[in-house]
């Protein structure tokens, strides 16, 4: 075995916090050391034994198995290697990532790449609100890496984003890429209502919609070569994005126009 | 060595240190992608007088460009990085930037960079955009067309310049038809240029003349028409020489080029070529010597 597997053994009472769980922050400790490892059950710490039958070894990445809805932080502050993710999992996934990747088969909740600096996060369902969005009280979201989520978003995606890239494949609900600042969010399905208010810069690009937003300044179409640049490099990641702007020739909007309107909304069809 | 009927001189080209750039440009046609390639490696043959030297590598499918649509990569050539950032941000500002549909990336991955879009962006005023894509950025320039788009940076690496060949016969016809012939060979080799017009130089040069201010003159001994009056290398019977000067980014890439032309000379346009020989200074000019008879071993 070359990952190091996480069974979960029990449903969870309380929510825990996994932040200690990432390959960068075990990758010298033994076995009998992880499983002594202290983590925050409610507000206790306790070993991580308790909640987990733990196996394998690190040359490849942490596998993660059973419903980790209750558990945070998974991925917090990682810088390498991979996690896998077989199940759902909490708030704050990949939070404050500067690197590796991290693939969750199931679906995520609130803060999903949080403050995100570099790496990559796949989720194959859905996620809920705050995905790539700066943390209570912080001035910029996510500002590098890419995440993709192969079903819906909640609400806020991209909340004070300041670069990297966002791919929704799905829908995503209302107030995407609020207060952005900079970066790019790719929403495929539908969307709710105040996109991309009180953006000062950014990309959003979304497939057919009509925009009337008073925040939103209608520019026409144009050819946008950007976007060839950045599927090509999206192609490479994953085979999600081949074909993903057949055409570059679309629609701008310009806004928020209340916050110098440098920001724009593009739209593919 | 006699090949064909052709003297292969026992002599060295004398090459260089130099720095190179390679920059990939893309557009939306091919005629918009020459008409690009061709400005920027306009009046760029000689680093004496143009600032550096410049010339088409090679055409780029489009599965193999930043943005997917047809590349064309050129290597531009300087004495030093100095001299090259220099050279990057005038050419690219009044060739690339401004002709239609093209956009501009960087073609080589070293350590060592220079500007490329991070100079070239003050041009949009404060309403260029960045994008960071694959750790890297890129400039979104907003012009009357639309939009220019073009790579942050760009690397720099070790050149080579100065390598060439001498082709010498009996019939000025003859010795360009030879010439254009090794020229069109020499290019199907990649990190090369041939950056004089048409790949060729009739007017190879010597250091120094007669005059003070000038630091290279006519190359006498190899002139024709001087013959009787100077010292000449050359026999009675000759009468046209012809220079093909190859820029490249390493040895064996320059060693590859020298080859090719010299063989295609030999084999298929040999009437009327005598002599293949080379320029050099005694080895006093650079540290890469390309030996003729070593080459064609």
């Amino acid at each position: 075995m070359s990952y190091l597997i996480l069974k979960l053994k029990k449903k969870l009472k309380y929510r825990i916090n996994l932040s200690l769980l990432t390959p960068n922050k075990i990758i010298n400790k033994k076995i009998s050391a992880i499983k002594n490892l202290k983590v925050t059950y409610g507000k206790e710490k306790k070993d991580i034994s308790n909640f987990f039958s733990i196996s394998g070894n690190l040359r490849k990445g942490i596998v993660f198995k059973g419903d980790l809805n209750k558990c945070d932080f998974i991925g917090d502050q990682m810088t390498n290697g991979k996690i896998i993710v077989k199940g759902n999992v909490g708030d704050y996934l990949g939070n404050k990532m500067n690197g590796g990747k991290i693939i969750v088969y199931g679906s995520s909740s609130n803060y999903t790449g949080s403050s995100l600096n570099n790496g990559e996060i796949l989720i194959t369902k859905n996620t809920r609100d705050f995905l790539g969005s700066s943390m209570q009280g912080e001035k910029t979201g996510m500002s590098g890496g890419i995440i993709i989520i192969k079903g819906n978003a909640g609400n806020r995606v991209g909340y004070k984003m300041r670069s990297g890239t966002i791919f929704v494949k799905k829908n995503a609900k209302d107030f995407i890429g609020c207060q952005m600042i900079a970066g790019t969010i790719i929403v495929k399905g539908k969307i709710g209502v105040n996109v991309g208010i009180l953006m000062k810069r950014g990309t959003i690009i979304l497939e057919k919609q009509k925009l009337s937003a008073s925040y939103l300044s209608y520019n026409g179409r144009n050819n946008y070569i950007f976007l060839k640049v950045l599927q090509n490099y999206l192609k490479k990641l994953n085979n999600e994005f081949k074909g993903i702007f057949p055409n570059i020739y679309i629609k701008k909007y310009l806004g928020d126009i209340n916050c110098k309107g440098m920001g724009e909304i593009l739209i593919l069809k | 060595m006699i090949i064909n009927g052709i003297k292969i001189e026992n002599t060295f080209a004398e090459a260089f240190p130099m720095k190179v750039v390679r920059l990939i440009i893309t557009a939306d046609s091919k005629y918009w992608l020459k008409q690009a390639a061709n400005n920027i490696t306009g009046f760029a043959t000689s680093v004496i007088a143009c600032g550096c030297e410049a010339g088409l590598e090679k055409e780029i499918k489009s599965s193999q460009t930043p943005d997917g649509r047809l590349g064309i990569s050129v290597l531009l050539f300087a004495m030093n990085s100095e001299g090259l950032a220099k050279q990057v941000l005038r050419r690219v500002g009044q060739c690339i930037l401004t002709c239609p549909t093209t956009a501009c990336f960087s073609g080589i991955e070293t350590e060592d960079k220079i500007d490329l879009g991070n100079a070239i962006r003050y041009f949009g005023d404060g309403f260029q955009i960045s994008k960071k894509i694959n750790n890297k950025k890129i400039w979104r320039i907003p012009v009357m067309e639309g939009e220019f788009v073009i790579e942050d940076k760009t690397s720099i690496d070790k050149g080579i310049g100065g390598g060439n060949i001498l082709i010498i016969g009996n019939s000025n016809q003859e010795v360009l038809k030879s010439a254009e012939a090794a020229v069109k060979e020499m290019r199907k080799i990649n990190n090369v240029i041939l950056p004089f017009p048409g790949g060729i130089v009739r007017s190879g040069s010597k250091v120094g003349s007669k005059y003070k201010n000038l630091i290279a003159s006519t190359n006498d001994v190899y002139c024709p028409t001087l013959k009787g009056i100077t010292e000449t290398k050359l026999s009675k019977s000759n009468e046209s020489v012809l220079e093909i000067v190859i820029d490249g980014i390493n040895e064996k890439d320059i060693e590859q080029a020298i080859r090719k032309g010299i063989n295609i000379i030999c084999k298929k346009y040999n009437k009327g070529i005598k002599t293949i020989s080379a320029g050099n200074y005694g080895g006093k000019l650079g540290p890469h010597h390309f030996h003729l008879r070593k080459i064609m071993k």
